[in-house]
């Protein structure tokens, strides 16, 4: 089971706004990959660029469907809703 | 070849009839209509068929009769996987949630239809392409099996004899896994090598489109289609495009074979390894060398995939999971869509770090080798509803075993195909993989051509 500050750290910080059923289920399954994930953390690639290339020049038209995404506002850290 | 065989056989096969106006598309597309009307209830490989699919028949014989042969595609009935947008079919990508995703070509089903193709309907794929099960498709080989996945309904509907090629997608081995388990040629090409524009994404930078088919020359004629940069695809590289043919029927005398004995070799079904030692066998005593290898950053490879498609997938479906269309997920796909939140973005930057040394030191080795041959699948299609097998004396997710052979390829994004290399003591085909550096698809083309030409596992077919 996740506990309050959990609660409030999936919602607030993550946004992974769910119930605390829900938030036990997703943390209990993540549990496995962050396994991996905590051996890629311990190595050292200080020096390596990442496979991301960054142009300034569009690579493809403006897309008119860019839209806010209507979510309710979070509450500020700490506060219950 | 009776009307009831028509579509028993190879693309390659069926063209040069088409051209010569020995076999009229019309009579080939009722054929194939015909067989899925007997066997699909079954397998279930098919969501939706074209209802002008007769129409884009007679089309296409019209245009032939009056000498407008387009070439090897035209009159030839092919089937794209549901995450491939149509004009004229709806886009439902595997989900009962709510989705509106417009009707029009993408840009792949675009090029199939310029060549003369019938796209006459759409696969069942796994929800999102987020799984390798995609129920409630059967395995046509052992039908209380699973086919593989995301693309297990192209899989199963070439192992079924449906088609002869069908498109798949591909983000950590959905081309390939259920090429291997349904028996057929699956091939993921380089990294921007087809548009994947149109294809609803699962994650950017990891997707690949490509064909699934009955033999390698099919999928040559169709990679040779689809290949080309495309504007409206900023993955797509402005490289060019080879004759891919020139990859057929040649000899491999003098080829370098490498295999990563790592990661690819240990955690196999004993039959699986037979299966891929017989193969690496065949090219040894065909004149090829065959040289071992090692690339122990393959231990970190798990982590670098799950961190971007994890992140990936949950940032496509920010929409999903703000509206709470995401509770109409299935539980598997809903619950990994969440996941990714707990991803950060240092760990997303470390797993794109990690692949820039991958890519290096793959780079490396084929200076050393023209293919890297392996298992596309360290297990055969295994028993619906089944979440573990037994592999010696390990107990493992399903999930996690199927794509550990694949994803690799899709890290460093270099062409990788899957072709039949046997069968289990069950009678459930093995795949057997071949990777090549970027853009070297020809070298894959050849090393899997010259196996398939050498071997009678594409004229086995499953009892439907």
């Amino acid at each position: 089971m996740t506990n309050s500050r959990e609660t409030h750290w999936l919602r607030d910080i993550v946004g992974l706004d769910v119930d605390v059923e829900r938030q036990s289920a997703v943390i209990g399954a993540y549990r496995d990959i962050l396994v991996e994930l905590n051996k890629l953390r311990a190595l050292d690639l200080t020096d390596v660029h990442p496979a991301v290339i960054f142009s300034p020049i569009p690579s493809s038209p403006y897309h008119e469907a860019v839209v806010p995404i209507a979510t309710p506002t979070p509450a500020p850290p700490g506060e219950a809703r | 070849m009776t009307a009831h065989d028509l579509p028993l056989r190879p693309l390659e096969e069926l063209a040069p009839l088409i051209k010569t106006r020995q076999l009229s598309p019309v009579d080939l597309m009722q054929a194939t209509l015909a067989r899925i009307d007997r066997f699909d209830g079954d397998i279930q490989s098919f969501v939706c068929l074209a209802s002008n699919a007769m129409d884009q028949a007679r089309t296409a014989e019209d245009e032939i009769t009056a000498g407008r042969y387009r070439g090897p595609l035209h009159g030839i009935p092919i089937a794209v996987k549901d995450n491939y947008l149509t004009a004229d079919m709806p886009t439902e990508v595997g989900t009962a949630a709510p989705k509106s995703f417009p009707l029009r070509d993408a840009a792949a089903v675009e090029r199939l239809r310029s060549a003369g193709a019938i796209v006459f309907g759409k696969t069942r794929m796994h929800e999102f392409a987020w799984g390798n099960v995609t129920p409630p498709t059967r395995n046509p080989w052992q039908q209380d099996c699973v086919p593989g996945g995301s693309s297990g309904g192209s899989g199963a509907a070439v192992a079924a004899r449906f088609c002869s090629v069908a498109l798949g997608s591909d983000t950590g081995g959905s081309i390939r896994i259920p090429a291997s388990l349904c028996g057929v040629v699956g091939l993921k090409p380089t990294f921007g090598r087809i548009s994947r524009d149109g294809v609803v994404p699962h994650s950017w930078s990891l997707d690949h489109a490509g064909p699934l088919s009955l033999t390698v020359a099919d999928s040559t004629i169709v990679l040779q289609a689809l290949s080309g940069a495309d504007a409206a695809d900023p993955g797509t590289a402005a490289v060019p495009v080879p004759d891919f043919s020139a990859g057929l029927n040649k000899s491999i005398r003098g080829m370098r074979v490498g295999v990563i004995r790592n990661h690819f070799f240990g955690r196999n079904q004993t039959d699986v390894d037979s299966a891929i030692d017989a193969a690496l066998a065949f090219y040894a005593a065909d004149g090829a060398t065959v040289l071992d290898l090692e690339m122990p950053l393959l231990e970190y490879g798990l982590a670098a995939i799950f961190a971007i498609e994890l992140s990936s997938s949950t940032a496509y479906h920010a929409r999903n999971l703000a509206t709470g269309a995401v509770n109409s997920f299935t539980p598997d796909v809903r619950l990994l869509v969440e996941m990714g939140r707990l991803v950060t973005g240092p760990d997303y930057l470390k797993a794109e770090q990690l692949r820039s040394v991958l890519m290096q030191d793959l780079a490396r080795l084929f200076l050393d080798v023209d293919v890297i041959i392996g298992p596309t699948s360290p297990l055969t299609a295994w028993p619906i509803g089944e979440w573990t097998v037994e592999i010696g004396n390990e107990t493992e997710s399903v999930l996690a075993a199927s794509w550990r052979l694949t994803y690799p390829w899709n890290l460093a994004g270099l062409p990788a195909a899957s072709i039949p290399c046997g069968f289990d003591r069950h009678g459930l085909p093995i795949g057997l993989q071949i990777a090549a550096g970027p853009y070297n698809e020809i070298a894959v083309i050849r090393a899997a051509h010259a196996y398939e030409r050498a071997h009678a596992w594409k004229e086995r077919m499953p009892v439907l």
